[in-house]
């Protein structure tokens, strides 16, 4: 938990001043996109899609569907050829398992990092909900 | 018993006065009140609270949803739940049962939700032990609620309807307790208020949190140690600040409580002290202490002390939690002894109250000795003349020692 | 009309960027649930990854309302939410009770059977991982047979899982039915029928989980595919008592063969040591189940 204390004070910091308004007398809390930071972190891998064998792309229609249907963390798009956002792609691979044209590989993010540059930040800790400091 | 009620106006030639059990007048107010949802779970001797209840929903009396859960856990899990998206709720229990449900005694006022619930006192197994005893509710008394101890059956249906108006301000739950038996199955006369009366008492509740899609929050999450900030970068009050509130919140509700208890004299010609009410204290060199229905036992040992020459007055508290330290401590400053006695012990120490009122009383430039004394555990009855034997043996440690006197037990047969 | 990737809703109610693990199958069980949900609920939710994926307080990684409740009380903290929604005219919002498989065949076990009991007017959805996941991969009443656990660590569990919705099935509710996030267009479309149904509904989904099991997270898909394919996992539904296969597991049952369980059991780490006679067992396990759900199977 102290990596996450640390995390909260940067995040504080850059985001000077906080309003000290909370009004909240219980627990609550409201939605925001990238809850748990930039999860595009976590990766070590990442899919990376041949629009040439994209069943969809080919077609050039909404087709197949399979990666967009199947992501965990919602981070593909149902589009013609589907979208990954990067910053909250987490690397599990599933959309390159899934797709039935082996449209869609995993490169190495340290390979990629070095033809193209990171654009997330260095990646940090792994966070995940298997710990000890669970409920 | 009505002897004995005196703290209060009693009126018997009213015709809305009906004899009834501590139970039914929970189960009236409860009525008045309009509550919404009930869950409950049986346990002697709660049972007939709930009984009753069935029946007005049954029967149309009472326009609520009543669950018979299959537990005391569930029957205020289902309260959490139905709370939580704005309905007033109700439920009442004894010892094992209160104590099963202890995890949700803890959620609902960490939730803030402005829970009512009976707890009809009864000793805590094992051995089994269906009779009165205070420890129950004690062993509950640092989980957030506020407890109110009543100490006949009037006062229990006032007491309820005053609760829902007391959580309902402070966003606390109130844990109204009564002696098992002694109050639960008396019959005495009790004023039944008009419906007409107690709304305009007790407005519908306005919950202060609901849940609804339209504005999709996460209600009790997980927290952190620090606040952290938002999505729109205020900083959120961690779970240390929330635990502050809430203590805050208790310690405001002092004030709470009488005003509340005010506010209903005033509509309703009856008030019930607030946060403690006394017998006899003005000039009183002996107070004797304690909460529920043996305070008023203590009147008639005060009556027959006064007739032997002692001056001695009664201290009844009603408010355990929040702990009005202030008040009763400035009730009592004028005494030379105050003789405290728990229907309740905390092991290895001593009685809950006479352990508080210690506390509030240190570091006054004047106060009262406090000698305690535990009685009343699993039934065992304690009489008027035992509360006098006890102050008297209090009285005469007084004259041969200084210091502070270990607790003694009322009729204790070992 | 089964429900495809090119039909099932647009919209989100999760947003990327939460807490659970790479892989995870709840994760993408929880987008079409809530999919089929149209948003119009309220999840009732005790200590499990769904709160750690529901996100750390102040923020929030999805976009339905959740009331979380204490462990054991995701049922009748539930039917709660729903009496209060019915004494307010609420009705219109489905109430969602989803707990892992801990809070629902051990410690949520009896509030659930009083719910269903009282045919409380909830959705009750299990999602099985088949452990106590969030505190760190412990036996549960749900773990197979052989699985190694951090409290079964050496030969794995004895003992055959609980089967939950049989349990519920004896409790003569409305509907029940499984699912499985590799099979999204089946799970929508019970998520759908169950939502428009009254009283209780209980719905137990196979969730693999690649910390637990101890898989590639890539191989999520594959895993629940397989564990249908080997009959491990039976996707049906029991409507009124009526016994249907639905999806895969109907096709299987119509026409084909089940795998040998161990295809499926080999690609997880917490069979690596599962004794011959184990894997036998669960086969043997397989096999009589299967036989009964073909012989109650109602087309
Ligand atoms: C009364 C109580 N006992 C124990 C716990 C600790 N606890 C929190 S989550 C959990 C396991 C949850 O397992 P499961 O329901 O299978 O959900 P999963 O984590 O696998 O998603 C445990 C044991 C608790 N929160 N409350
Ligand atoms: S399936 Fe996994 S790897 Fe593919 S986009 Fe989604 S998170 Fe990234
Ligand atoms: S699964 Fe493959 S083929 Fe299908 S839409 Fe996605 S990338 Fe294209
Ligand atoms: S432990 Fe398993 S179920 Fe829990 S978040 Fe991780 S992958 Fe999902």
């Amino acid at each position: 938990m102290e990596a996450e204390r640390k995390k909260d004070a940067a995040a504080e910091e850059a985001r000077q001043p906080h309003t000290r308004a909370c009004e909240q007398e219980l627990a609550m809390s409201w939605p925001k996109v990238g809850e748990a930071g930039e999860t595009g972190d976590w990766r070590t891998v990442r899919p990376v899609l041949d629009t040439s064998k994209c069943l969809a792309a080919q077609r050039g229609k909404l087709a197949c569907m399979q990666c967009w249907m199947f992501c965990p963390d919602a981070v593909i798009t149902r589009t013609v050829p589907p979208g990954v956002n990067m910053t909250y792609c987490k690397g599990c691979g599933i959309c390159v398992e899934v797709c039935p044209a082996g449209a869609i590989t995993l490169e190495p993010e340290h390979e990629h990092e070095e033809e193209h540059g990171r654009d997330a930040h260095a990646a940090e800790e792994q966070g995940s909900a298997d710990g000890d400091d669970q409920p | 018993m009505l002897r004995k009620n005196k703290g209060a106006r009693t009126v018997t030639t009213n015709p809305d006065v009906h004899i009834i059990t501590g139970n039914k007048a929970a189960a009236e107010a409860a009525r008045l009140c309009r509550v919404q949802v009930i869950a409950a779970y049986p346990i002697t001797p709660q049972s007939s609270v709930v009984e009753n209840l069935a029946k007005y929903v049954d029967s149309g009396v009472l326009d609520a949803e009543f669950i018979a859960v299959e537990s005391e856990h569930s029957a205020m899990s289902v309260l959490i739940g139905a709370s939580m998206v704005g309905a007033r709720v109700f439920t009442a229990t004894s010892a094992n049962g209160l104590a099963y449900m202890c995890e949700q005694i803890h959620w609902v006022a960490g939730s803030r939700l402005p829970i009512v619930m009976g707890c009809v006192n009864r000793a805590l197994a094992a051995p089994w032990n269906v009779l009165n005893d205070q420890q129950d509710s004690m062993s509950m008394r640092d989980a957030g609620w506020i407890q109110i101890f009543c100490r006949n059956n009037q006062e229990i249906l006032d007491t309820f309807i005053q609760a829902f108006k007391i959580a309902e301000t402070t966003h606390l739950p109130v844990m109204v307790c009564y002696d098992g038996y002694i109050l639960s199955h008396t019959v005495m006369p009790v004023e039944v208020p008009t419906q007409e009366a107690v709304d305009a008492f007790l407005p519908p509740y306005k919950p202060h949190t609901v849940l609804d899609p339209a504005a999709p929050r996460n209600i009790n999450p997980v927290t952190l140690a620090d606040p952290r900030p938002n999505a729109d970068g205020v900083l959120c009050h961690g779970y240390m600040e929330l635990r502050h509130l809430h203590h805050a919140a208790l310690r405001e509700a002092i004030d709470t409580i009488v005003a509340v208890d005010n506010e209903f004299g005033a509509a309703f010609g009856r008030s019930w002290g607030g946060l403690y009410w006394d017998y006899l204290r003005a000039d009183a060199e002996v107070l004797l202490m304690a909460a529920g229905s043996l305070a008023s036992e203590a009147t008639a040992a005060v009556d027959a002390l006064r007739e032997a020459g002692v001056k001695a007055g009664v201290i009844g508290l009603r408010a355990y939690r929040p702990f009005p330290d202030d008040a009763v401590a400035d009730a009592v400053a004028a005494a030379k002894v105050v003789v405290v006695f728990d229907k309740s012990l905390s092991y290895g120490y001593e009685g809950p109250i006479c352990a508080d009122l210690r506390a509030a009383l240190h570091g006054r430039a004047t106060s009262p000795a406090v000698h305690g004394y535990i009685g009343g555990l699993g039934g065992r009855d304690i009489k008027a003349r035992e509360l006098v034997a006890a102050t008297c043996e209090s009285i005469e440690w007084m004259k041969k020692n200084t210091g502070r006197k270990g607790t003694g037990w009322v009729n204790l047969q070992l | 009309m089964a429900t495809t990737a090119l039909t099932l809703p647009e919209t989100e109610y999760m947003l990327p960027g939460n807490r659970a693990c790479a892989g995870c199958g709840l994760g993408i069980a929880f987008r079409h649930i809530t999919k089929a949900l149209d948003g119009k609920c309220i999840f009732v939710v005790p200590a499990s990854c769904l709160t750690v994926l529901g996100g750390m307080y102040p923020t929030s990684s999805v976009t339905v309302p959740i009331m979380n409740c204490a462990f054991p009380s995701t049922a009748a903290s539930a039917s709660g939410v729903a009496a209060g929604l019915k004494v307010l005219g609420r009705e219109d919002t489905t109430v969602v009770a989803m707990a892992g498989d801990g809070g629902t065949a051990d410690i949520g076990i009896q509030a659930l059977s009083g719910a269903a009991e009282r045919n409380a007017n909830i959705l009750y959805i299990c999602y099985d991982n088949e452990g106590y996941m969030n505190t760190g991969t412990q036996r549960s009443g749900s773990t197979p047979l052989g699985a190694k656990t951090t409290t079964s660590p050496a030969l794995g569990k004895c003992e055959f899982p609980k089967d939950v919705p049989a349990i519920l099935e004896a409790h003569h509710i409305p509907y029940v039915a499984t699912a499985s996030p590799s099979y999204p267009g089946d799970l929508y479309d019970k998520v759908k029928k169950a939502k428009d149904l009254r009283g209780t509904r209980y719905m137990h989904l196979n969730a693999p989980c690649p910390s637990g099991w101890q898989f590639a997270p890539k191989d999520t898909v594959e895993l629940g595919r397989l564990a249908v394919e080997t009959g491990v996992f039976l996707l049906y539904e029991i409507e009124d008592g009526v016994f249907r296969l639905t999806s895969r597991s109907r096709a299987l049952a119509k026409q084909g063969a089940l795998k040998p369980v161990r295809e499926f059991l080999e690609l997880q780490g917490r069979f690596s040591s599962a004794a011959d006679a184990a894997i036998d067992a669960v086969q043997e396990w397989v096999n009589q189940r299967w036989k009964r759900a073909i012989e109650r199977h109602a087309e």
